[in-house]
């Protein structure tokens, strides 16, 4: 799976390290083992072609250093709650066309921080203030993950679930939202669910699954994953994010409707958000030059309101207009939709 | 020895705007921070090509042109070249001039690229009682061009009315704010230097302000076009204005019938399938799929000018390739049909992001006023909102 591990020389005892060792001896005993001093060196600093992934990916296990926990931009969640993401990993092993990692970073290689007990120590922070605050003491406070790297794909290397469970377990004022797109469960169903956990699951319809999101699991196998988690006890988030335009939006929309509400009860959904596709400038040229065939580019973009590329806004409005309404045509309370990303909407 | 490079001058950022997206270029001030003090400049640097292949933006950043942009009016460019020739002066090879300018000459159509032969100046800006500077400047036809070959003069203030460019027709055929200062900058250090100009209004237009910006992209565009095909010598100079059609699209649309301009002619690259390698299949099955081969015959049949015919084409497959935004459109333009004003228009954000609207009113007197404010009175604008927030 990786082709050369490189851990941070001071990180090369901790317990995590040699756990994750211990299970990437598994799935990547050729991986040649690299001692460095800072991941930065070669990772922020010496640039590799995204695509590389493909041949050769590699990994990092490194600590984290400055803010660990940050406030999410405007319309991330549900409204009126307080919003922060934090960063467990970066970049990913799926291929989505669309995704902004390859604008983000020099290199696609993945990066685990494993200074989690730092990033929980943030976030306790974060959640005392809150309930010390005369304005935000009743509110709940949302921990995102999943902002930089897939939430679940790497769960059974990373080992962190655990201590995360363990944590929100003795702060239920406190909410965590575990984004995905993987049916990598394993290690999650080992663990009790909990109604501060919310595992988030990003779809598409069929087509555009095959289409876009390369390398990722199936859409029939997500549906099932959410499936066996709800039956399980797990809280459930979707995100209908990124909709693409095509000739057939509102129908594929539609079906893909149908099927999670066989899935699940779409009543039996905490929150569903939508958001159109969109990028910054630098991720539009990073996909036109990595998948210069993609149908993404067929549209007609537009720089928008906050400078992204992103269809022009009547599109954007018509095609979230119509995925709602189906939605709360079938079942879904209009108060659990947020739009992810947009400014305005009826 | 570092290869010699072109020099581009450019008054405005909007004109060189397409350059500055089309590869990777640094300020030179940002290049030169640790000289003390820096110059002032609208210079901008090809990045070297080890930082570009660093960054794996583009492989050969090698021959691309220097960029400047000097701001508007003769003492800017005047002042802008100058500097940038003291700079740079060992590393260039020629300089060349791209801009916007007004005709004030009316065989001129619009978006039409021309050759500057002379450039004039006023001494002072009541043209009436002073007239043409007595020193001009001229540059040597571009070898293998046949472009139109016109005097040009820079004046001090913006022609803002047509009585005025109307005054100008007798002495020159275009207007600008900058090519005579760029000439006599050019001369100073003895380098070749050619100016070329994309007509952006003319005599006829009243609001050629706003007509030049809402066009800047288009002009931009067609400039960068213009270089790359006519001016860096790796394309083959023809005065076939169609060049930079694809191929494989460029046998089905033959002149007489049809016509495009370069921004027109970068559209429609924009709207056909990817025909790069591999992709010839998915092509064909375009031109089968959309029955386009029929339709360019139909439009051959239809008494169209060669422009228009070309313009319709875009039209269809705009349609072809985006029926939701051309829906959009075609929903707003039948609102706006549906209200019209005597003596006003309603304006909408053409790229369709901004749901603003704007009102623009021209009237003569109190009475068209009167009859304008009962008018807005009654304007319903709900549909058209309503169209531009996605409820249709």
């Amino acid at each position: 799976m990786f082709h050369k591990i490189y851990i941070e020389k001071h990180l090369a005892d901790r317990p995590r390290t040699l756990q994750m060792l211990a299970r990437l001896e598994k799935i990547s005993k050729h991986a040649e083992i690299i001692y460095i001093d800072h991941y930065e060196t070669s990772f922020n600093h010496i640039k590799k072609p995204y695509l590389k992934k493909r041949e050769e990916l590699n990994l990092y296990v490194a600590e984290k250093k400055g803010q660990l926990v940050k406030v999410a931009p405007d319309a991330y969640g549900l409204s009126g709650e307080a919003h922060y993401y934090f960063v467990h990993a970066y970049n990913c092993i799926y291929e989505c066309d669309y995704c902004y990692l390859q604008g983000y970073f020099h290199r696609p290689d993945i990066v685990i921080f494993i200074n989690q007990e730092e990033i929980l120590a943030a976030m306790d922070e974060i959640i005392k203030e809150h309930a010390n605050h005369p304005l935000t003491q009743d509110k709940k406070v949302w921990f995102h993950a999943g902002e930089f790297s897939d939430s679940l794909a790497l769960t059974h290397i990373t080992g962190e679930l655990e201590e995360l469970f363990q944590f929100f377990s003795k702060r239920p004022n406190a909410l965590l939202e575990l984004r995905t797109k993987s049916i990598n469960t394993k290690e999650l169903i080992k663990l009790p669910p909990l109604p501060n956990i919310f595992i988030s699951f990003s779809l598409s319809p069929e087509e555009q699954v095959k289409e876009h999101d390369l390398k990722t699991p199936k859409l029939n196998h997500r549906l099932k994953a959410i499936r066996a988690l709800d039956e399980l006890g797990f809280q459930i988030g979707i995100h209908f994010d990124p909709i693409i335009y095509t000739h057939r939006v509102i129908e594929d929309y539609e079906q893909l409707i149908l099927s999670l509400n066989e899935t699940i009860s779409l009543s039996r959904i905490h929150y569903l958000s939508l958001g159109v596709v969109r990028f910054t400038d630098k991720v539009f040229s990073a996909m036109k030059k990595n998948y210069p065939t993609s149908k993404i580019l067929d549209g007609s973009m537009v720089k928008s309101f906050d400078q992204k590329v992103r269809y022009p806004k009547p599109v954007r409005l018509w095609m979230m207009n119509k995925i709602k309404s189906l939605l709360v045509d079938h079942g879904l309370s209009k108060e659990k939709i947020y739009l992810c990303m947009e400014d305005e909407i009826e | 020895m570092a290869t010699k490079r072109d020099l581009i001058i450019f008054a405005h950022r909007g004109e060189a705007q397409v350059f500055l997206e089309n590869s990777p270029y640094i300020e030179w001030i940002k290049q030169n921070e640790s000289l003390s003090p820096i110059p002032k400049i609208g210079l901008f640097v090809p990045k070297d090509n080890k930082e570009v292949e660093k960054n794996n933006v583009e492989k050969n950043n090698n021959d691309k042109p220097y960029i400047l942009i000097t701001g508007e009016g003769l003492q800017n460019a005047g002042d802008q070249t100058l500097l940038a020739l003291s700079l740079i002066n060992k590393e260039i090879s020629r300089i060349i001039n791209l801009g916007v300018a007004g005709a004030v000459n009316a065989k001129f159509h619009l978006h039409q690229i021309v050759e500057v032969k002379t450039a004039h100046s006023q001494t002072c800006k009541n043209f009436l009682e002073a007239g043409i500077e007595f020193k001009t400047y001229s540059s040597e036809k571009y070898k293998g061009l046949e472009l139109p070959y016109v005097d040009l003069m820079s004046i001090h203030a913006r022609a803002l009315t047509p009585s005025d460019k109307e005054l100008f027709s007798q002495y020159v055929d275009i207007l600008d704010r900058e090519a005579f200062a760029l000439f006599r900058a050019a001369q100073y250090f003895n380098f070749p230097f050619h100016a070329f100009k994309i007509i952006s209004d003319s005599l006829d237009e009243k609001d050629f302000c706003n007509k030049v910006l809402e066009d800047s992209h288009q002009l931009a565009n067609s400039l960068f076009l213009f270089y790359q095909n006519y001016l860096t010598g790796k394309s083959i100079v023809s005065n076939d204005l169609t060049f930079s059609l694809p191929a494989s699209i460029k046998h089905l649309l033959p002149e007489p019938f049809f016509y495009f301009t370069h921004y027109q002619a970068s559209e429609l690259k924009s709207l056909i399938p990817n025909t790069a390698s591999n992709s010839t299949t998915a092509f064909e099955q375009w031109l089968g799929d959309y029955q386009i081969s029929e339709i360019v015959e139909q439009l051959k049949e239809v008494d169209l000018s060669p422009k228009e015919r070309s313009k319709r084409f875009l039209l269809v497959l705009q349609k072809i390739k985006n029926p939701l935004v051309f829906k959009i459109k075609e929903l707003i333009e039948s609102e706006k049909n549906k209200r019209p004003l005597s003596f006003g228009k309603i304006q909408h954000d053409s790229k369709l992001e901004s749901s603003t609207l704007h009102l623009h009113f021209e009237v003569k007197n109190s009475v068209e006023w009167e009859k304008s404010q009962l008018e807005i009175r009654h304007l319903d604008l709900e549909p058209i909102f309503k169209i531009l927030q996605g409820d249709f």
